[in-house]
C-alpha cells in the first residue's frame, strides 16, 4: 500500500509539471567556471523560481520575457534579462564572505543544500581528508567528524581495516558505518583516498533510512573526484608521497635483571657425552634459558655463556660473554617502513562528455620483517550527454592488493607479544638478527629460549638440546612464517539518465560491488622441526573468497517551484543481491613430504569447507524536501523492503523519517552583519533492522571427518527463536547551525537520542538446557549525547590566513536499559573478523543492565567500604573481586582539531584528535609484569631498595591496605617482588592493567610550499601548480594514560594482547597539476 | 509531449510492478536464505558416532578439567606451569558438556521416541535400541559429572529451556542406577543402534557395560549409603547380562588414527607439547611394589615429585629430561586404544565389595583376578612375576588391612583416568596422599563452577552450591560431595 502512495504522489508531480509554456535552461557558475550548486533562480517580482542542481543546471519555464534573479549563499545576487535567450551561462561573484553552499549527499546519491537538511551531516572535504595522504581512509578521518571515534591499528598491520565507532554502541554488539562510494556500498579498505572529492558522514535512523538496515551503524557516504564539465583541456595531477616509518610506543622495560626463572647464575660442568667443545665453557656461568620470563640474575657486565655459545660453527660459538642490559632490544627488532604512494589523474571535458582516469600504487614495506603490501587502483569516472534527454554515467574502481605479512597479534605472537609478554631483557637483538640463520648441527633453527638448560643435555637424545622450548629466534620465526592475499575488489556503477525536462528524470543505475580474494599461509617444516612446545606444526592454508553486491535501481526525480513552495522528490524501486561463496582448505597434523606446500600434502585428512550464502532485498523508496521559500523546509525519507532473511512471520520491513529546517536569519529584516545564518532543526526517523542470513535457521552439520566410515553429526548449540524480528532503532535530534561575523566563524551543535529496542541477541543459555546459545529479540539500548562543530577564520589576509575546524562531541548517556529476562549481564560478542575473546579470566567487555554500553568487568582488587584494598596480613596478597566495574570502553567525549595556517606560498596544516575516559585493558601489560619484564618488576621501593631484593635485606614491593579478617586493621608489609607480580595472574586480577583510552594525539602534520611557478618562467606554461610538502603522520602521543601502548590503537574491543607497537613517520609529497 | 509523458508513465509503473511482483505484503524468495551445506534433519547414527567419539576425553583430556582430576589425584605431575597442582582455584564450565554430548544423547531419546519422527529414526537401528544405548551413554557422562561437581542439573536439564534447578547428588545417583536398569531391559531383538563406535552393535556388550557402570555407582556410596550401596551392588552384580570380567569386554575406545587418534599420542605428537608427567607418587608406589606396570604407564620410570613450584619442576624438568610421560608410547601409539572401564576396574570392585562383606565372593580371588586383568591389559603380566608380586607384603592380604591394599590397587588400576582416582580418594582417603608441598591447603575435594553458571543461571547455582561453602568462600573447592561425607 505504500508502495501505491507513492507512485500516485510521483505521478501527481508528474501531470503537474506541464502547464507552462517556454524552457529556459542554464547554468550557474563561479567566476572560474565551477558550477554553484543550488543556486537559486527566482522571477523577479513573483514568487515562483527554481533551484540549480549540485552542479550549478538549472532549467525554468517562463510566460514571457521576464527577469531572473539569480542567487546563492556566499555570491552577490545578479539579475539577468533572458530577452530571447534559452541557454543561459550566469556566472556570479563572490560576495564578502567565505561561506559557500554546503552540499550533502545522502542515500541514492542524492545531494541537497544543508538548509534544508535536518541532521547531522557532517560533510570532510578532500583538503581535509589529504593533509597527510593517508592510506587509510578511516585513519584520515580521525577527529574529524564529530561522534565518531576512530579505533586505528598498529601501523605495523599493513592495510588492516580499522573501526570506526558512530555515536558510541546501539546493539550488543559494535556495529560498523557503511561506505558508499558515489551510491555503491564498499568496504572502507577498497577506497582509494586520493580519489575521494568530499564524503558526507550520516549517523542516525532519522539521516539513514533511505539505506534501509543496511546502515544501521551509520554510513560514510563518498562523492568521488569527477571532471568539472565546463573545464578547457586536459586536466592532469600528480602526488607523490614518500615517508619513512619508525616504531613509536613501546613499553617501558625493566633493565637489570636478566632472563630465566632463577635469579642466581648456574656452573657449567662438563660431563662425558657432552660435545667435546662445550669443554671450553666448563666451569663458567650460564642463566635459565628455558624459562621465557626475566626474573633472572642481576645483570653487571659479569661473565656468562650466552645462549648462541652452545651452537658450533658460528664466530661466537662457545665463547662467553659480558652479561649486559638491552635497554633497546624490543625498539631495535623493528624495521624503518617505507611508503610510497603515487597517484597521477588525468581528466578532460568536451562536448557532451567529461572523463577522470586516475592510478594510484601504494607500495610499503613494514616495520615487521617479511611484510609489505603493494595496493595499485584504478579509478574511471565519465559522463555522456546522449541526447538532450538521455545522459549516461559511469564510475569504476578497480583495485588489486598484495599483502605479505604475518601480522597476527593475539597471545604469544612472535613479536608484539613476545617482547611484551614474555622475553629476556639480556637479548641482544642485533646478535639474534646476526644469527638469525644460525642452525644447531641437527639442522633446526637455534634459539635464545632452549628447551633444556646445558645441565639437561641427553647423550642419547642430543638434538632435543638445541630446540626451542617456546620461541624461536623471531627473525628466523618470521622468515618461516610466509604469508600472502591477493585480493582484487572492483566497485561500480553504469547508470542511464532519462531526463524529460528540468523538472523531470528518471534514472536506472546498476551497481556491483565485489571482492575477490586468495590466501596463502604457510608455517614450514623446519618451524616444525625446530621446536619441542612452540607448537608451530608444519601447515599450509588457503582460502578463497568471493562476495558479490548487486543493486538494479530505478528511481524517478521531482523538482519544481510552485509559488513559494519549493518541491523536490524522488521515489523509486531497489532490488539488492548479496552472494558470498568461499571456500578454505588447510592442512591438518602436519605435512607428509616436508617442505611441500600442498593441501593434498596433508598429513591427516585435510579440512575443507565452504560457505555459501545469499540474499536479497526488494525496496520501494522515497525522499523529497518541501521548502517554503528558503525560510522552512520539511524532509522526509520512506522505504519498505521484503527482504530474504525476513521470517514470514513479519516480512516486511518499513522506514520513515521526518524532519523539519528553519532558518531564523531570514526572519529578520535586516540581518546584523555579525549574524549572518542560522538554522535549527529536528528531525525523528525510525528504523527497523533486518535479520542475518541463516538467523532464523536450525540445521546440522556434517563432520568432514569419518571415524572407520561412520559419521558425525552434532546438535546445534544455538537455538534460534522462530519468531526473531530484527531490532527497532529510533532517533531523534535537534540542532542548530549558524554562521557569524561575515561567515568567519560557524557553530553548529546537535543533540540526539537514539534508542534501539527488541536487539537481537544471541543469548547464552546455560548449557543444561541442551543449548548454549539462543537468538531472540530483547535488549534495548539508548544513547543520547550533543556534538560541536565550530569553524574559524580567524585571519583571512591576502598573504596570511588561519582557519581551524575543531570537533567535539559528549555522550552524555547510553545505558543499556533491557537484557532479556532478569539478566542483568551478558558479555559482548566481537564485531566479526576480530579475534577471541582475551584475557577473559582477567575482564572483559559486558553489556551491564542499567550501565552505559561495553562495560570493562571482571576482577579487580577486593577493598572495604572505604575503598582501601583488602591484604591478606600474613601473605601481603590481595584479595580478588570478580564483580569490579570499570567503567566503559566507549570513551565519553571525542574531538579533534584541524588548524591551518597559510603565507604567501606557505601553507601549515595539522590535526590532532583526542579522546576522554573510556576503558580498556591490557593483557600484555599483565603478562610482562608476570614476566619479570616490565619496568615496575625491577623498580626500587620507597626505602630506596630494589624490589626484587629479599625482603629482610629492604626490597620488596610496598603494599599497604587492611586486614583480610576484619577489613579494618590496617595491613603495612613488604611483599617479594616475584610474589607480588605473580598475585595478579594467579588470583586472576586484571585491575593494576585497566587503563583509560584518554589521550591526545597529534595525527597530521603538513608543511608545504607552492612553488611559484611564474617567477620561475616558462614552466607555468605547462605546469599549473606544484606544491611539495613535508609531512608526518602520528608524529607525536602527545598524552596517555597508559605510557606503554597507544590508546588511539587498542587492537581488540575492550583492550589489547600482544598489540603491534604504533608507528610514526615523516615523508614528504609533491603534488603537481598540469 | 504529454503523449511522451503518458508513455514515461506507463514505463515506470510496470517497471516497478514487475521489479516487486503484484504482492504487497510477500514476496517469495525461495529458500535462498537455507544453509545448502547443512541439514534440518538429524541422523541419529551421526549423533551416536559424535558423542562415542569423545568419550575418550573422560580418561585423559590435555591439561583440562579431567587431567585436573588426574591432579588431584595424583597420577600426572605438572612439570613447567604448576598451578592447578598447587590447587589454585580452577574454573571450569559444566554446562558445555550438556549443549554438547548430553543433547545429542537427548535428540537421540526424542527422535526415537516422538511419533513423528520415530519411523525415520528407525533406519538407524530399533528404537528402542537406540534409546537404550543413549540413556546408557548418558548415565555414564553424569556420572562423571556429578563427580566432579556434586550437585548439578539433572532432571530439568536438556528440556531446551529455562535456567534448570540442580538435583542433590543423591538423587542423582538413583536415578543413574534407575536409567541403567531401565535401559539394560529396554534393548529389543531388532536392529542395534548403527554409528556405534563402542560395542559394533553388540548389544551384550553394552548390556555387560551398563551394568558394570551401575555396579561402580553402587560402590561409591560405600561412605555414605553402605545399605543402599551393597543392595545396587549385589543386584548389577547378579544381573542375568553380567558384568565386564574380560579384557575382551572392556569399554575400549578403538581410534582409527589420522584425525581421530589416541588422546595421548595427539598431546604428544599431534600437539607437540612436552610437558605433564607421571606423578612420582605413583611410581612410587609402583616401584615399592615391583609393579611392572611401571614400565608402561609412563615413557620412562622416573617419576616427578608432585606439587612442585615453577622453578622447582623447571629445575627437575632440566636435571631429569627423561622424566615419564604419561603412558608409555608403545601403548600410545596413534590407534592404541584408550578404555573407559576394564575387567579389572571390575573384579577389584568385587574385592573390595567382598572385603567389606557385601557379597559372598572370595575377595582374594577378586582381587588377584582385578590385578592379573590389568597387566593382562597393560600387556606386562606373566605366570612366575605375578605369583611373586602377589607374594609382597605390600599386596598380599593375607596381611594387614585387606580394604586398604584392595583400594591401593583400584586406585592403581584406574590410571590414567583421573576422575575415577580422584573420587576413589575422596570416597576412602586412600592410598594416603601428602598435598603439594609448601601447600597449606589439602586436596581439593571439588571443583568450582565457572562463570556460565554464575552469569545465566544464578539462582539455581546458588541453591546447587549452597552446601559448598567452605570458610565463607561460596562454591569452594573443598566442598563435599553427598558420598565424601
Amino acid at each position: 500500500m505504500k508502495k501505491l502512495l507513492l507512485l500516485f504522489a510521483m505521478q501527481m508531480s508528474l501531470l503537474m509539471s506541464f502547464a507552462q509554456t517556454k524552457m529556459v535552461t542554464g547554468r550557474v557558475t563561479e567566476e572560474n567556471g565551477n558550477g554553484i550548486p543550488f543556486a537559486t533562480i527566482t522571477i523577479k517580482g513573483s514568487k515562483e523560481g527554481a533551484s540549480a542542481d549540485q552542479d550549478g543546471k538549472f532549467s525554468i519555464r517562463l510566460k514571457g520575457t521576464e527577469i531572473l534573479v539569480i542567487s546563492a549563499v556566499g555570491f552577490s545576487d545578479k539579475e539577468v534579462d533572458i530577452s530571447g535567450n534559452t541557454n543561459l551561462s550566469v556566472s556570479l561573484v563572490k560576495s564578502s564572505s567565505d561561506l559557500k553552499e554546503v552540499v550533502v549527499t545522502t542515500g541514492l546519491g542524492i545531494k541537497k543544500s544543508t538548509r534544508v537538511t535536518p541532521y547531522s551531516a557532517q560533510v570532510i572535504k578532500s583538503e581535509d581528508l589529504s593533509i597527510t595522504r593517508h592510506t587509510n581512509l578511516n585513519n584520515a578521518l580521525a577527529g574529524k567528524v564529530a561522534g565518531v571515534q576512530t579505533r586505528s591499528q598498529s601501523g605495523a598491520k599493513l592495510n588492516s581495516e580499522t573501526f570506526l565507532r558512530i555515536r558510541g554502541g546501539l546493539g550488543i554488539g559494535d556495529r560498523a558505518a557503511i561506505y558508499v562510494v558515489d551510491g555503491t556500498i564498499t568496504n572502507s579498505f577498497d577506497i582509494n583516498p586520493d580519489d575521494v572529492e568530499d564524503l558526507t558522514v550520516l549517523k542516525g535512523a532519522n539521516a539513514t533510512a533511505l539505506f534501509g538496515s543496511q546502515a544501521t551503524g551509520g554510513a560514510i557516504v563518498i562523492n568521488t573526484k569527477k571532471r568539472n564539465p565546463s573545464s578547457n583541456g586536459i586536466g592532469i595531477e600528480l602526488n607523490s608521497a614518500f615517508t619513512a616509518e619508525e616504531v613509536y610506543v613501546l613499553p617501558g622495560y625493566q633493565n637489570l635483571y636478566a632472563g630465566g626463572a632463577n635469579p642466581d647464575l648456574a656452573k657449567f660442568s662438563w660431563k662425558a657425552g657432552m660435545p667435546d667443545d662445550w669443554k671450553a665453557m666448563d666451569g663458567k656461568y650460564y642463566h635459565d634459558y628455558t624459562d621465557d620470563a626475566s626474573w633472572g640474575p642481576r645483570m653487571s657486565g659479569q661473565e656468562y655463556i650466552p645462549w648462541y655459545a652452545w651452537y658450533p660453527n658460528h664466530s661466537r660459538s662457545f665463547k662467553t660473554g659480558s652479561l649486559s642490559p638491552q635497554p633497546s632490544n624490543n625498539h631495535d627488532f623493528w624495521r624503518t617502513g617505507i611508503t610510497a604512494n603515487n597517484n597521477v589523474s588525468l581528466s578532460k571535458s568536451g562536448q557532451g562528455g567529461t572523463m577522470r582516469l586516475s592510478y594510484t600504487n601504494q607500495f610499503q614495506s613494514g616495520i615487521l620483517p617479511n611484510s609489505n603490501s603493494d595496493r595499485h587502483t584504478v579509478f574511471f569516472t565519465g559522463g555522456m550527454d546522449l541526447s538532450n534527454h538521455f545522459t549516461a554515467q559511469t564510475n569504476l574502481s578497480f583495485t588489486s592488493l598484495e599483502l605479505k605479512g604475518d601480522f597476527a597479534d593475539g597471545y604469544a605472537n612472535n613479536a608484539g607479544a613476545n617482547f611484551n609478554q614474555w622475553f629476556h631483557r639480556d637479548l641482544d637483538m642485533g646478535i639474534l638478527h646476526e644469527l638469525r640463520d644460525l642452525r644447531s648441527p641437527y639442522g633446526t633453527m637455534a634459539t635464545w629460549n632452549l628447551r633444556y638448560n646445558p645441565d639437561g643435555y641427553d647423550p642419547n637424545n642430543p638434538q632435543n638440546f638445541y630446540k626451542a622450548n617456546y620461541w624461536d629466534n623471531p627473525y628466523s620465526y618470521y622468515a618461516q612464517r610466509p604469508r600472502v592475499t591477493y585480493r582484487n575488489a572492483l566497485t561500480g556503477d553504469a547508470s542511464l539518465t532519462y531526463k524529460l525536462n528540468n523538472n523531470f528524470r528518471v534514472k536506472g543505475t546498476v551497481r556491483k560491488s565485489q571482492r575477490n580474494e586468495h590466501i596463502e599461509n604457510i608455517a614450514t617444516s623446519l618451524l616444525q622441526a625446530s621446536g619441542l612446545q612452540t607448537q608451530n606444526t608444519a601447515s599450509y592454508a588457503t582460502a578463497e573468497t568471493n562476495l558479490q553486491r548487486y543493486d538494479f535501481e530505478l528511481i524517478g526525480y521531482f523538482n519544481k517551484k510552485f509559488g513559494d513552495f519549493n518541491v523536490s522528490v524522488n521515489g523509486g524501486g531497489n532490488i539488492f543481491k548479496f552472494k558470498q561463496d568461499e571456500v578454505t582448505a588447510n592442512t591438518v597434523s602436519g605435512l607428509n613430504v616436508p617442505d611441500l606446500y600442498a593441501i593434498s600434502n596433508s598429513k591427516n585428512p585435510a579440512t575443507i569447507t565452504n560457505l555459501r550464502r545469499r540474499q536479497q532485498i526488494n525496496s520501494l523508496l522515497g525522499s523529497g524536501d518541501i521548502e517554503y521559500k528558503k525560510l522552512a523546509s520539511i524532509s522526509f525519507a520512506v522505504r519498505n523492503d521484503w527482504g530474504s532473511t525476513l521470517s514470514d512471520l513479519k516480512p516486511s520491513l518499513f522506514y520513515p523519517s521526518l524532519g523539519a529546517s528553519f532558518i531564523v536569519t531570514e526572519l529578520l529584516k535586516t540581518k546584523p552583519s555579525w549574524f549572518n545564518y542560522g538554522k535549527v532543526f529536528g528531525s525523528w526517523g525510525r528504523k527497523p533492522e533486518s535479520l542475518d542470513i541463516f538467523a532464523t535457521n536450525f540445521t546440522y552439520a556434517v563432520n568432514a571427518n569419518q571415524w572407520n566410515g561412520n559419521f558425525l553429526m552434532g546438535v546445534p548449540n544455538l537455538i534460534p527463536d522462530p519468531a526473531l524480528t530484527g531490532s527497532l532503532i529510533t532517533t531523534m535530534e535537534v540542532g542548530f547551525d549558524t554562521r557569524f561575523l561575515k561567515n568567519r566563524l560557524g557553530l553548529n551543535f546537535v543533540y540526539y537520542h537514539e534508542t534501539a529496542d527488541k536487539i537481537p541477541v544471541d543469548i547464552p543459555v546455560n548449557g543444561a538446557s541442551g543449548y548454549s546459545v539462543t537468538t531472540i529479540n530483547a535488549a534495548k539500548v539508548e544513547r543520547s549525547g550533543i556534538e560541536l562543530i565550530l569553524n574559524a577564520k580567524p585571519i583571512a589576509g591576502k598573504d596570511f590566513s588561519w582557519e581551524f575546524n575543531t570537533t567535539f562531541a559528549y555522550l552524555i548517556d547510553n545505558p543499556v536499559s533491557r537484557l532479556f529476562g532478569d539478566q542483568t549481564r551478558i558479555p559482548i560478542p566481537l564485531p566479526p573478523g576480530q579475534p577471541q575473546q582475551f584475557g577473559a579470566r582477567f575482564a572483559q567487555a559486558y553489556q551491564l543492565l542499567g550501565e552505559d554500553w561495553g562495560q570493562l568487568f571482571g576482577n579487580g582488587l577486593k577493598r572495604n567500604a572505604a575503598g582501601i584494598p583488602l591484604v591478606n596480613p600474613a601473605t601481603g596478597l590481595f584479595v580478588g573481586d570478580p564483580t569490579k566495574e570499570y567503567g566503559s570502553i566507549v570513551p565519553k567525549t571525542t574531538g579533534g582539531l584541524i588548524n591551518s595556517f597559510s603565507y604567501k606560498d606557505f601553507s601549515f596544516s595539522f590535526a590532532l584528535d583526542y579522546q576522554v575516559g573510556g576503558k580498556f585493558f591490557s593483557l600484555s601489560e599483565s603478562w610482562g609484569h608476570y614476566s619479570g619484564l616490565f619496568e615496575a618488576t625491577a623498580a626500587p621501593n620507597d626505602k630506596g631498595f630494589n624490589v626484587r631484593d629479599a625482603v629482610p635485606d629492604g626490597g620488596g614491593v610496598h603494599v599497604v591496605g587492611v586486614s583480610t579478617t576484619d577489613e579494618k586493621t590496617p595491613v603495612d608489609i613488604y611483599v617479594d617482588a616475584q610474589t607480588y607480580f605473580h598475585q595478579f595472574y594467579n588470583a586472576s586480577i586484571a585491575e593494576p592493567f585497566v587503563h583509560d583510552l584518554t589521550y591526545v594525539k597529534l595525527r597530521e602534520v603538513s608543511l608545504g610550499y607552492n612553488i611559484p611557478l611564474k617567477k620561475i618562467g616558462k614552466v607555468s606554461k605547462y605546469v599549473q601548480g606544484a606544491k611539495i610538502s613535508l609531512i608526518a603522520r602520528n608524529p607525536w602521543l602527545i598524552y596517555s594514560d597508559s605510557k606503554d601502548f597507544d590508546p588511539s590503537e587498542i587492537s581488540n574491543l575492550y583492550g589489547e594482547d600482544g598489540q603491534l607497537p604504533g608507528t610514526r613517520s615523516l615523508g614528504f609529497n609533491l603534488s603537481l597539476r598540469f | 509531449m504529454k503523449h511522451t509523458i503518458k508513455r514515461i508513465f506507463i514505463i515506470t509503473i510496470t517497471a516497478l510492478t514487475l521489479l516487486f511482483g503484484s504482492s504487497c505484503e510477500k514476496v517469495d524468495f525461495g529458500n535462498i536464505n537455507q544453509n545448502p551445506n547443512q541439514t534440518t534433519e538429524p541422523i541419529t547414527s551421526a549423533l551416536l558416532t559424535n558423542v562415542l567419539a569423545g568419550l575418550s576425553a573422560t580418561i585423559w583430556d590435555q591439561g583440562n578439567v579431567r587431567t585436573i582430576a588426574g591432579y588431584y589425584s595424583q597420577y600426572y605431575s605438572q612439570t613447567q606451569y604448576t598451578d592447578n597442582s598447587r590447587y589454585a582455584k580452577t574454573t571450569v564450565n559444566i554446562d558445555v558438556f550438556y549443549a554438547a554430548a548430553l543433547n545429542d544423547l537427548q535428540m537421540i531419546i526424542n527422535y526415537n521416541s516422538d511419533d513423528e519422527t520415530k519411523a525415520k529414526a528407525a533406519a538407524n537401528g530399533s528404537n528402542n535400541n537406540q534409546i537404550a544405548v543413549a540413556r546408557i551413554v548418558k548415565a555414564y557422562t553424569y556420572w562423571w559429572l556429578t563427580d566432579i561437581w556434586g550437585n548439578i542439573p539433572y532432571s530439568q536439564a536438556l528440556q531446551g529451556k529455562g535456567n534448570p534447578a540442580y538435583d542433590n547428588q543423591e538423587t542423582i545417583y538413583k536415578d543413574l542406577i534407575k536409567e541403567l536398569k531401565e535401559a539394560v531391559g529396554q534393548f529389543d531383538a531388532g536392529p542395534a543402534a548403527t554409528g556405534d563406535i563402542l560395542f559394533s552393535g553388540n548389544i551384550s556388550k553394552w548390556k555387560r557395560f551398563a551394568n558394570s557402570v551401575r555396579l561402580l555407582i553402587a560402590l561409591q556410596m560405600s561412605k555414605v549409603d553402605a545399605n543402599l550401596a551393597k543392595t545396587e551392588f549385589a543386584s548389577a552384580l547378579s544381573h542375568s547380562a553380567g558384568v565386564i570380567e574380560t579384557n575382551e569386554n572392556n569399554a575400549a575406545i578403538n581410534f582409527p588414527g589420522g584425525v581421530y587418534d589416541n588422546t595421548f599420542y595427539n598431546y604428544y605428537a599431534v600437539v607437540q607439547r612436552d610437558d605433564e608427567a607421571v606423578s612420582k607418587t605413583l611410581t612410587d608406589w609402583l616401584s615399592s611394589r615391583n609393579d611392572p606396570r611401571i614400565n608402561v604407564y609412563g615413557s620412562s620410570t622416573i617419576g616427578f615429585p608432585y606439587g612442585l613450584t615453577r622453578d622447582n619442576a623447571v629445575a627437575f624438568g632440566n636435571a631429569n629430561t627423561n622424566f615419564a610421560r604419561p603412558v608409555h608410547p608403545s601403548r600410545r601409539a596413534m590407534t592404541s586404544p584408550m578404555f573407559l572401564i576394564e575387567a579389572s576396574h571390575i573384579w577389584l570392585a568385587r574385592a573390595e565389595a567382598a572385603s567389606r562383606g557385601w557379597t559372598g565372593e572370595s575377595a582374594n580371588l577378586a582381587y588377584s583376578k582385578g590385578i592379573e586383568m590389568s597387566m593382562r591389559q597393560w600387556g606386562v603380566f606373566s605366570d612366575v612375576g605375578f605369583a611373586t608380586y602377589l607374594s609382597q607384603p605390600s599386596v598380599d592380604l593375607g596381611t594387614g588391612s585387606a580394604l586398604e591394599k584392595i583400594i591401593n590397587q583400584e586406585w592403581a588400576t584406574w590410571y590414567p583416568n583421573g576422575i575415577r582416582g580422584w573420587s576413589l580418594w575422596r570416597r576412602t582417603d586412600l592410598p594416603v596422599l601428602t598435598p603439594a608441598p609448601g601447600q597449606s591447603n589439602a586436596i581439593p575435594r571439588r571443583l568450582a563452577h565457572g562463570s556460565n553458571e554464575k552469569d545465566l543461571n544464578p539462582e539455581s547455582w546458588k541453591a546447587g552450591v549452597a552446601s559448598y561453602t567452605v570458610s565463607g568462600q561460596v562454591d569452594s573447592q573443598w566442598g563435599k560431595m553427598w558420598w565424601d561425607k
